[in-house]
């Protein structure tokens, strides 16, 4: 199954939440695992296939649009597809749910605060100061996931933590499977009957 | 260390008292045998993987012998794979220190690690259960066993009775060999007999049961010869740790924790299809793994999940009220000894994948998940007598002064670091020993 089947992981938060970090991280563990992957980072995209959008509802939505079908061709053709946008809006997250068979979203959550600290390209000193408009988190909103998949605290937890969370949700899911994956069916059922014999899964 | 499966603490004194443990009793004058706190749950894949890293479930990650995958709501079983953290003989190792691990649960498949390692519960194979391979030939010449056929000495007082001999034989034959041939700073050792002479047994012989009185005397006095030898044995100078997972009692009932979901409207099943947590209705908000483990059915999270998480502080809210009025019907009393809320439990980068509560148990109730159970009370299952416990398992450091307070057995992996001199940051026990143990160690 690994690497046979394509899915969008899409990753959503602020801008210095970590997104970027965590979808490189998690790509390459994917790819050691078998998958093709390919990253949509949101600060590329907008550099290539969203060049001319701006910051506008309107636009935002666009660009997530753009985004999310790019994603979901890839991903039927069996690509692992991780996608980095802040994508601020829950509506325009979620009509890519839907286009896509197989969509995990993980919330990679950061007080702004904390998101300002790091303030990687300096843009949270900007947009506070005004110099930057339609800004999410300060002068833009951005709408929380209430259902994701996944959420990562990048202010809590280390990378390699919530890298770790990310692969263990995909697991479970089926959608990636864990290399040391040790028990065969019938080993399967052999531990279970064991456990059956003392009283377990009773 | 060496580890006595499910052996409790007041049950161990009792027998060291009336005379008829006597190596143990006499290793017993040289230290304090001191009550041992177990994991939650307190069953032997998250005990000793408590012990063997020193950090609690949300830490390793390994909560219980079965999870519910989230894409179906099939089970499926963790094992040393799965495991999060490192264990002490990897933290050992990177001081260059060589370690042999015999029986221990939870170390399936065999890791390569610097040092020999048998795995213990559960084992489907012996092939994947022995690093370093070439091992395994010298473990099958001799006949060993991982484990008690537990199918046939279920309700077969005589194949019990030869099984467990026989194990325990091989299991102190496989001591030996490693003991005397292998170079080790830290030997561990558990025998796991004990815990199934106990699940099948410990009523039979809590109420007097001749036969089953007789077996445990005839047996423990068999381990006690083992301690001896094996004390005997040990290098001069060797810090000794004898200790067990959990402890054990008598079980009055059974109590299917998914029934009672049922019951109280939190759980439901596809209509028409057989109970299991495979046709979970997406309306159910809580379901149970055992024992006595409660997860909100988050939406997302699972296809069948379908409680938002804006929701899930409330769901808990009104299930632990609930949990607080799981009583038995004939007698009134609680089944379970308090709720332990998922934050108050877990830490660690893998507490988010644990139970969003928990409940202690409490002497005389076995917590069962199992998702068909007609009823919420049940007499034991047939075969079986005999229930962890989760305060009662044991502990005792040869030669050694305890710090006074709850020891746990997180606390372990601290415990034989410092024995080892081995620096070990970050871990969520503390050692058990004493300020001033260098005083009195031998």
């Amino acid at each position: 199954m690994t690497g046979d089947a394509g899915f969008v992981l899409w990753f959503t938060g602020l801008s210095g939440a970590g997104k970027s970090t965590l979808a490189r991280r998690v790509g390459q563990e994917l790819a050691e695992r078998g998958h093709r992957v390919e990253v949509l980072d949101g600060d590329e995209v907008r550099r290539n296939l969203c060049q001319g959008l701006g910051f506008s509802r309107a636009d935002r939505d666009t660009n997530v649009a753009r985004i999310g079908w790019v994603a979901g061709r890839l991903a039927s053709h069996g690509v692992a597809v991780l996608v980095a946008a802040i994508s601020p809006y829950a509506e325009a997250r979620e009509k890519v749910r839907a286009s896509v068979d197989e969509f995990v979203e993980v919330f990679v959550d950061a007080p702004l605060a904390t998101c300002a600290e790091r303030d990687p390209k300096g843009l949270y000193a900007k947009a506070m100061a005004g110099d930057v408009p339609n800004f999410t988190g300060v002068s833009d909103p951005y709408e929380r996931p209430t259902a994701p998949e996944v959420t990562v605290h990048t202010d809590t937890e280390t990378v390699d933590a919530s890298v770790q969370r990310v692969l263990d949700a995909l697991t479970l899911r089926g959608i990636t499977t864990d290399p040391d994956e040790v028990y065969s069916s019938s080993e399967e059922q052999e531990v279970a009957a064991r456990l059956g014999a003392l009283g377990y899964l009773g | 260390m060496l580890g006595l499966d499910g052996t409790p603490c007041s049950w161990l004194r009792a027998e060291t008292a009336a005379g008829r443990l006597p190596n143990l009793a006499a290793l017993f004058q040289d230290g304090s045998l001191v009550p041992l706190r177990s994991s939650l749950p307190a069953v032997s894949s998250t005990a000793w993987t408590t012990f063997f890293t020193g950090q609690d479930p949300g830490g390793h990650g390994i909560f219980g012998f079965m999870e519910c995958r989230p894409d179906s709501h099939d089970l499926w079983f963790p094992n040393y794979r799965h495991v999060a953290a490192p264990a002490v003989w990897d933290l050992a190792a990177r001081a260059g220190r060589r370690s042999v691990v015999l029986n221990l649960p939870g170390t399936y498949p065999a890791p390569a690690m610097h040092g020999v390692l048998v795995s213990g519960f559960v084992a489907p194979s012996l092939e994947r259960s022995v690093h370093p391979p070439a091992l395994l030939p010298r473990l099958q010449a001799m006949g060993y066993r991982i484990d008690v056929d537990a199918f046939t000495a279920r309700g077969s007082f005589e194949r019990l009775e030869a099984d467990l001999f026989q194990t325990l034989a091989t299991r102190w034959q496989a001591v030996r060999l490693l003991l005397e041939q292998e170079h080790w700073d830290l030997f561990v050792a558990v025998v796991t007999e004990t815990d199934r002479l106990y699940h099948f047994l410990w009523n039979a012989m809590a109420e007097g049961d001749p036969r089953a009185v007789d077996l445990f005397r005839r047996f423990h006095a068999e381990v006690d010869r083992f301690v001896g030898w094996l004390a005997e044995a040990l290098p001069d100078g060797t810090h000794l740790i004898i200790m067990s997972d959990h402890g054990f009692t008598t079980e009055h009932r059974d109590v299917h924790t998914n029934a009672w979901l049922r019951e109280r409207g939190y759980l439901s099943f596809d209509h028409g299809a057989s109970p299991g947590l495979g046709s979970i209705d997406p309306r159910s908000t809580v379901f149970s793994l055992d024992p006595g483990r409660f997860y909100v059915n988050r939406a997302g999270r699972r296809p069948r999940g379908g409680v938002p998480e804006r929701e899930v502080a409330a769901v808990v809210e009104r299930l632990v009220a609930d949990l607080a009025d799981l009583r038995d019907p004939d007698t009134g009393e609680l089944v379970h000894a308090g709720v332990v809320l998922r934050d108050d439990a877990y830490h660690g980068p893998r507490a988010a994948l644990g139970p969003d509560c928990c409940v202690r148990p409490k002497p005389g109730y076995e917590l069962k998940g199992g998702a068909a159970a007609p009823s919420v009370f049940a007499p034991p299952a047939a075969g079986l007598g005999g229930m962890h416990t989760s305060d009662d398992a044991h502990l005792f450091v040869r030669g050694a002064v305890l710090r006074s307070g709850p020891l746990g057995l997180e606390d372990l992996a601290p415990t034989i670091l410092e024995l080892l001199e081995v620096e070990a940051p970050g871990l969520r026990g503390r050692s058990v020993l004493a300020a001033s143990r260098t005083a009195v160690l031998r």
